[in-house]
């Protein structure tokens, strides 16, 4: 009786199981695998919200790569530009390991190109990578989001896609201003395929800039904030193609108080939101890393501007502590050190910057110094006291790129007006950038003006072969 | 009909279409009286040359007594012949001399024997007046004369085979009277192949006493459709007794018991850290995915065993200095609780495991006890590591400015023309034990075990406990230090950080449910907690930094220059532990349902469950660095589960052949879900996110991966001859959906060519099988690598937060497993009477479809999408295996026995898909170029060098360095080899054994050279070698100077055990008792100029590189081992 159930029972089960196992197909139980619920369902991107939340989702690219970024990570285009010009200097190594090193290749302008990411990493020269990164991650989803808002968008389509426009150009035009010459422009398509480029020339690639700020004016004509953007960007991009007054003219119609404004949560609000900590890190005095990483400068490296002795409002500086070398680390007034708060992007202090110099090198110095001296009277209160001619082409050249440097400072324009004032003006970059003995001991600055884009893109995009020009 | 029989398998479980049943009688009534030898069972000895056959005939008949009878008439009676035997059946020895003759025997109804024309006895047999006769007899085990069960009786050239019953009793009945050649075999015992007599109308006895079969070639391997004997299989598959190893050799874990017992096996060690993980290569590298890893399969059931996924790493991995790989779950398998292991190296083996298989199969056997009295085992080890060798000296040049008078002493610096050498100091902060932080660990273990079991019912218990203290100190002053600026004395685990513990019980019974059914249910529990901290991080610090001892000033290297440090520890602050619960329970149903069919099934799941943490308390670190704290913990789990069903018909075929047809299918379910989540500023004392004054974003990831599929195995046999062929269907849930299901085919042949009566060479060989293989198999892809993904999350933007879509992946739909096929040959071979055992494999692996993540330039989207994977590589391993084993004393008194494993393996990338082009693997370390081995390391070359200034001195600018990358080297070892001595002294009571290891070829990344380049002999030496210093001087500009191909010889392993007289057991109340003393990673010999060339930085990846990582320890262990 025991065999017999046994026996049946065995039976059964291996009956049971032979044949649902051979009723099965492979295909039946396997090709309908549910995505895992931390991974968001594709489709979710294809309706009028997803095609929202992509155009944010650009928008956020950009604010990381233009100040922002968490603790450890002072890699946006305004601490990057300011690293390897006069505004901001390197800390000396101390701090976290592998903090403090890239920023003093940059500030130092050190820069050389390497043929690995192993070399890269080993000397530690990763300092411009993210913003390299983040720029180009700017391009790739602009075009991405307005795909999907031609596909699904809402009735303010057109608008947004001229906003991502603009914000594409300001992005080209910072990889022009600040990366050699020969940056590829690679693009992804809508769905997901992906074009390499060979590397762009500045030129090139500022003129591309100012085709995308036509196509923002084009799609978003009602849209004030973004007309006013674009139409910066495009003075901005013209400024370094040459082109004074196509500069000017573009900016003409950008109003007197106009603000294109990057703003970044506090560390309080970043970082109990349980998101993504976009502060504007690069201005954070974090006690977990001792303090400021930066140093705002002045006068550094023999040609540096007086930003702190100067005593100008724009540019004051506090001094926040010490470094562990008995050197006082100052912060910029401008920015708060909660790393909460904006950053200019574009305004119209900069459009009449534009125009000034426009008009300097048009020759008329009474619109040359009468747009300076409307700022200083307009844009700050209290007003500052007017200036004056110097006298000489050169001098009113460098009153020219002292004023920009004040009123636009820390705002990722610096390293490109230095780079212009050598391809444009004719100075040669030891008496533009900081130059002579870095830091003692350390040596001398190097010679160079931009960044190389990292080794990856030397060794994935077989199109690329390297920058194609190291100069201004 | 019968050749059909497997194809009703499917439907008819309880078929009644046995054509020939074992009939199962209550035998104890059956005997015989005839208890004497069968007259053709009487053997002879003839030593006849050149002599006819009737002579021979003659010779035999006399010597038999056969009483044979024939006429002159038969055929080539005159024909000249040689015969040798020795002690020959009479029977075998006929058949012998009658070979080509056209004379057979046959048997007349009274028994005589007498000699026919072969057609004569034909048209005999086939009459209708021919009286059949029965077959029948015992098969017994010649040793302990228990009857064996499940024996196969099989009459050579008919349809005629049944299988002994419990009691050992065959029958084969009806059957044609006259001669017939019987063939009795079963699993794990010889064969033996009988000429009988069978009288017609008669029951006619044969008993068969079989011998216990110690030839490798009658091993048992666990294949995916059941037990096979390794003779009839096409492959080389390496069994090991994992049992007897632990008895007698230094085993803490299965990568040891792998390292130097598996021909072909690369083992790639992260560090020397205890419980630190290895990843196993099998035949080299395959995929260019991060996923080179065997599949694991423990008695029957899928394992989680995954050791080179992001999970590896230690869950709360933050990418810095703490960043620890987790133990690997394949060393979480307790070693004292397998029986044995055999490993399928390739996919011509492990076709029916499907399309994860193709990195090759790890089959583990727990022990399930045997019948017997209840035998407890038990044994204790405890033994200390330390650090093997020194490390290489750093120099640092002492001097003073040109002009001065020698008081301003400065780093002088070579090229520094304005400094005027003074001295030059050697120093090494890692061999001095004022800072060192390589000290003195100890291990201990112990394991209980008790085994036994009856007919019905078998057990195994068995638990065991080790615990692992690394090398790794808080030297005595950093801890006065401590106490100073903390105030108290630094805690034991930041003064002794690395401790790996570990404990588990696992069990196994068979039941006998019926008389043909079993059950067999496993369960294993194990717990292993690591422990980590920062300090080991600042070995590679160490290695590079100069103590000035007069100022008390820390000089650190960092790579052309060095900087000056506040001390000479960065951060020893921060705690990570690692703790991993596995649970794993199968059961496997046997059932014979008929004596042609046989029904298995496995059903099972392993639980992994991880706690991980990385803990930096409040208040222990000095101000400089974070005092408030901070706390990453890491909470995950796998789930594995798996059922696998399968039958197995057997049919005869006609002329001896035999058909065996397993179908299954197989269902496999493997989710892992991982959670991450830190906080800062955490109170004092607590180690948990409870209470943090921030947390952080925690990180969620789950996967789950599926695969389905069915498998078909027909086997066509013969006594000397297996050609085996099969099939595997497979759906996975990570195929692209316009990927169609893969097919794996197989074949194999495996032919015993010794055991054919034409085989000039039997003096030499006592077998000889030559053998082929071709499979093939598959790797799945990852598991959202189809996907075009995004990242959607809440972002501050303007002046709150807004939902944002970023691209994640962009996913490529077109993605297929990729294919492995592999052709695999070979002999195996026993010479010499056993003494000498030769195994040689040749193999050739081509990967097709070979998944490689292709680099995305950063110019597309940045770093936040990086590669995308497509099936563009042919990639091809080929090389071959041989072993090895000599024994030239076997007595008594003392027996050495000597194995030799020689492997090499060569790695190529056959071609890449038309516009992919060459690009570096993610770590930036190595290159994929068709032509050359995968991830193989290229560098741009160093051309020449000259010393243009005459200083003596050779600059960067001095050196001229290609624009052309060059290939360097591989970064798998083409040769490897292992070499093994064993000896046992008087009757076994002394046993030694020792092991050596050589890998040939592998080209390993000094990253320390470039980061202690300011140190090195080149820079401050003005006597070194101008190449030595132009390999330097060009570190700026190429890793050329950094690679090195490397030659190593490791004196693996050595034992000397002694097993006490059972008087001495006694005193103990045991059995037996026995004692040993054993070392591990006794020295190292190596062309290598860094400190160990056989570890590596990362923890999961094909990247290798050397960045510093602490070395294999030495240890030395005592260890204890009793029987009750």
């Amino acid at each position: 009786m025991y065999m017999t159930n046994s026996r049946t029972l065995i039976r059964m089960a291996c009956a049971l199981i032979l044949g649902a196992s051979f009723a099965c197909s492979p295909s039946d139980l396997v090709s309908n695998a549910q995505l895992p619920p931390n991974v968001p369902d594709p489709s979710t991107t294809k309706t009028p919200a997803g095609a929202l939340s992509a155009y944010y989702g650009t928008l956020t690219l950009f604010n990381l790569a233009f100040a922002g970024r968490s603790n450890g990570g002072q890699t946006s285009a305004v601490a990057v530009s300011g690293l390897i010009s006069d505004e901001l200097q390197a800390k000396e190594i101390g701090g976290p390991a592998g903090v403090s090193d890239q920023f003093m290749l940059m500030d130092g302008r050190t820069l050389p190109e390497y043929s690995s990411p192993q070399l890269e990493s080993t000397a530690g020269a990763q300092g411009s990578i993210q913003l390299y990164d983040d720029l180009e991650a700017t391009r790739g989803q602009a075009n991405e989001a307005r795909g999907l808002i031609g596909d699904y968008g809402t009735a303010n389509m057109k608008e947004l896609s001229g906003h991502l426009y603009a914000i594409q150009g300001v992005a080209e035009t910072m990889l022009a201003e600040m990366f050699c010459s020969g940056v590829p422009l690679s693009t992804v398509d809508y769905n997901g395929n992906y074009t390499l480029r060979p590397g762009s020339s500045t030129q090139d690639i500022l003129t591309h800039a100012v085709a995308l700020f036509d196509s923002a004016l084009t799609l978003a004509p009602d849209s004030q904030r973004v007309v006013a953007l674009a139409s910066v960007g495009k003075g901005r991009a013209l400024l370094g193609l040459n082109d004074y007054a196509g500069a000017a003219n573009a900016v003409a119609a950008v109003p007197d108080g106009f603000q294109y404004l990057e703003t970044y949560p506090g560390s309080d609000i970043a970082t109990t939101s349980g998101s993504q900590q976009a502060t504007q890190s690069f201005a954070v005095v974090n006690s977990v890393f001792g303090g400021w990483e930066l140093i705002a400068s002045d006068k550094e490296g023999l040609n540096g501007l007086d930003f702190r002795s100067s005593g100008d409002p724009r540019t004051s500086q506090t001094a926040v502590g010490t470094t562990d070398h008995g050197v006082t680390v100052y912060h910029p007034d401008k920015y708060d050190q909660s790393g909460g708060g904006s950053v200019v992007l574009a305004d119209w202090e900069e459009a009449r910057l534009i125009e000034a110099e426009a008009a300097l090198k048009a020759g008329d110095l009474n619109t040359w110094l009468g747009k300076l001296n409307h700022l200083r009277e307009s844009a700050i209160s209290p007003a500052l006291p007017d200036t004056t001619d110097p006298g000489t082409p050169d001098a009113r050249v460098n009153l020219t790129f002292r004023e920009r440097a004040f009123w636009l400072y820390l705002t990722a324009h610096r390293q490109g007006d230095l780079r212009r004032l050598i391809r444009q003006y004719g100075r040669s970059q030891g008496v533009v950038f900081p130059a002579g003995l870095y830091r003692g001991s350390k040596g001398s600055y190097g010679s160079d003006v931009n960044f190389p884009p990292p080794a990856l893109e030397r060794v994935a995009n077989p199109q690329y072969t390297g920058c194609l020009g190291r100069g201004a | 009909m019968h050749v059909a029989r497997w194809f009703v398998l499917a439907v008819i479980v309880g078929g009644t279409f046995a054509p020939v049943r074992a009939r199962a009688q209550n035998t104890s009534t059956k005997d015989s009286s005839n208890t004497g030898v069968a007259p053709l069972q009487r053997q002879v000895t003839l030593a006849m040359h050149d002599v006819t056959v009737v002579s021979a005939i003659q010779a035999i008949d006399q010597q038999a007594n056969l009483r044979l009878s024939y006429t002159d008439r038969l055929p080539h009676l005159d024909k000249h012949i040689s015969i040798a035997v020795t002690n020959m059946p009479a029977g075998d020895a006929l058949t012998k001399v009658l070979a080509g003759t056209g004379i057979v025997m046959r048997v007349t109804d009274k028994g005589r024997i007498t000699l026919v024309r072969q057609e004569r006895r034909a048209e005999n047999d086939a009459s209708p007046d021919t009286v059949p006769g029965e077959l029948w007899g015992r098969v017994t085990d010649s040793v302990t004369s228990k009857p064996l069960a499940g024996a196969i009786v099989s009459m050579a050239g008919t349809k005629f085979t049944t299988t002994s019953n419990d009691s050992g009793y065959y029958w084969l009945n009806p059957v044609p009277s006259g001669v017939a050649t019987v063939v009795t075999r079963m699993l794990g015992f010889r064969a033996i192949t009988r000429v009988v007599a069978v009288i017609g109308g008669r029951q006619n006895r044969e008993d068969f006493k079989l011998e216990m079969e110690m030839s490798r070639l009658q091993e048992v391997i666990t294949t995916a459709t059941g037990p096979k004997r390794k003779l009839e299989l096409g492959n080389d598959i390496t069994i090991i007794n994992v049992d007897s190893i632990a008895q007698t050799e230094p085993v803490q874990n299965i990568t040891d018991i792998l390292e130097t017992r598996v021909p072909g096996l690369t083992v790639q060690r992260t560090s020397g850290a205890p419980g630190d993980p290895s990843r196993l290569r099998f035949r080299g590298v395959h995929s260019a995915l991060a996923d080179n890893d065997p599949i694991l399969i423990v008695d029957g059931i899928r394992v989680y065993a995954a050791q080179s996924a992001a999970r590896s790493s230690n869950l709360t991995n933050l990418g810095d200095a703490s960043g620890f790989p987790a133990p690997s779950p394949i060393d979480q398998i307790d070693p004292n609780s397998i029986q044995t292991i055999e490993v399928l190296k390739g996919p011509s083996a492990a076709t029916l495991y499907g399309s994860d298989a193709a990195n090759g199969v790890i089959v583990i056997t727990t022990k399930h006890g045997r019948a017997g009295p209840t035998t407890w085992t038990s044994h204790v080890e405890y033994g200390v590591t330390t650090q093997p060798g020194k490390y290489p000296l750093g120099y640092f040049r002492w001097g003073h400015p040109l002009g001065s008078g020698g008081e301003q002493q400065q780093y002088c610096a070579l090229r520094n023309q304005l400094c005027i050498l003074d001295s030059v100091s050697r120093f090494q902060l890692l061999n001095d034990p004022e800072y060192s932080i390589i000290g003195t660990g100890n291990r201990k273990a112990t394991t209980l075990g008790v085994s036994g079991g009856n007919q019905s019912i078998t057990y195994n218990l068995s638990g065991s406990y080790s615990d692992d203290i690394g090398l790794v100190k808080l030297p005595p002053y950093e801890i006065g230090l401590y106490q100073t600026t903390v105030g108290t004395a630094p805690p034991d685990w930041m003064r002794r950080p690395q401790d790996y513990e570990s404990w588990s019980t696992q069990a196994g019974l068979t039941m006998k449910i019926s008389p043909t059914a079993n059950v067999t249910i496993n369960s294993s529990l194990s717990r292993d907690n690591q422990q980590r901290s920062t300090l080991e991080g600042e070995i590679p610090a160490l290695m590079g930094m100069y103590v000035d001892t007069l100022t008390k000033t820390y000089l650190q290297s960092s790579g052309s220059y060095f900087q000056t440090n506040t001390g000479v520890f960065g951060d020893f602050y921060r705690r990570v532990t690692d703790q991993a619960t596995t649970f794993t329970n199968g059961v496997t149903l046997n059932w014979q349902a008929r004596s042609w069919l046989t029904l298995n099934a496995d059903a099972g799941m392993n639980s992994i469950d991880r706690q991980d943490g990385n803990i930096l308390p409040r208040d222990v670190a000095p101000s400089g660095t974070d005092t408030s704290g901070a706390v990453t913990l890491g909470r995950g789990s796998s789930l594995v589960r798996n059922v696998d069903v399968r039958g197995t018909a057997t049919a005869p075929l006609p002329f001896g052949f035999r058909l065996q047809t397993s179908l299954g299918a197989n269902y496999t379910s493997t989710s892992t879900a991982d959670l991450t989540i830190g906080g800062t500023n955490i109170p004092i004392g607590t180690t948990s996110v409870s209470g943090a004054g921030q947390i952080s974003s925690p990180q969620e990831s789950e996967i789950d991966l599926t695969t389905f599929g069915w498998y078909i195995e027909p086997t066509i046999s013969h006594d000397r001859l297996w050609i085996s062929t099969g099939l595997r269907l497979d759906g996975g849930s990570t195929f692209g959906n316009q990927a169609k299901l893969p097919l794996f085919p197989k074949i194999s042949v495996s032919y015993l060519i010794s055991d054919e009566s034409w085989f000039p060479f039997k003096k030499l060989f006592t077998t000889l099988r030559l053998r082929g293989a071709y499979g093939q198999a598959g790797v799945q892809p990852g598991v959202g690598d189809r996907l075009r993904l995004f990242n959607q999350q809440q972002v501050w933007l303007d002046s709150g937060f807004t939902t944002t879509t970023n691209l994640n992946t962009l996913g490529n739909t077109q993605l297929r497993p990729e294919r492995s096929k592999e052709f695999e040959g070979g002999f195996d071979t026993d010479l010499f009477s056993d003494r000498v055992t030769i195994g040689f494999s040749g193999y050739n692996q081509t990967r097709y479809d070979a998944l490689i993540n292709v680099p995305v330039p950063p110019s597309v989207y940045g770093n936040y999408i990086t590669s995308v994977e497509e099936n563009v590589g042919v990639i091809n391993n080929k090389g071959f295996e041989l072993t090895l084993g000599f024994v030239p004393i076997r007595s008594d008194l003392i027996t050495w026995n000597t194995q030799v494993s020689l492997s090499r393996n060569s790695n190529k990338v056959l071609s890449l898909a038309p516009g992919v082009t060459p690009f570096f693997d993610p770590t930036g370390t190595e290159r994929v170029v068709a032509g050359y081995p995968l991830f193989g390391r290229w560098a741009r070359p160093i051309i020449g060098y000259q010393d243009v200034n005459k200083d003596g001195i050779i600059e960067s600018s001095e050196v001229q360095v290609g624009d052309s990358l060059v290939y360097m080297g591989s970064t798998e070892p083409d040769i490897t080899a292992s070499f093994g001595e064993q000896f046992s002294l008087f009757r076994g009571r002394i046993s030694v054994s020792m092991m050596f290891q050589y890998q040939g070829g592998l080209t390993q990344l000094n990253q320390m050279a470039q980061t202690d380049q300011i140190f090195s002999e080149a820079l401050n030496d003005p006597h070194a070698p101008l190449g030595q210093q132009a390999a330097v001087a060009a570190m700026g500009l190429t890793t050329y100077g950094e690679m090195q191909t490397v030659n190593t010889l490791r004196f693996n392993s050595f034992s000397i055990g002694y097993a006490f007289s059972n008087s001495t057991a006694h005193l103990f109340r045991a059995q037996a008792l026995s004692i040993a003393l054993q070392g591990t990673n006794l020295a190292l010999f190596t062309n290598y100029r860094g400190k160990d060339p056989n570890v590596n930085a990362y923890g999961s990846g094909n990247g290798l590189a050397d960045t510093g990582q602490l070395p294999q320890p030495r240890s030395w262990q005592v260890r204890v081992s009793a029987t009750y």
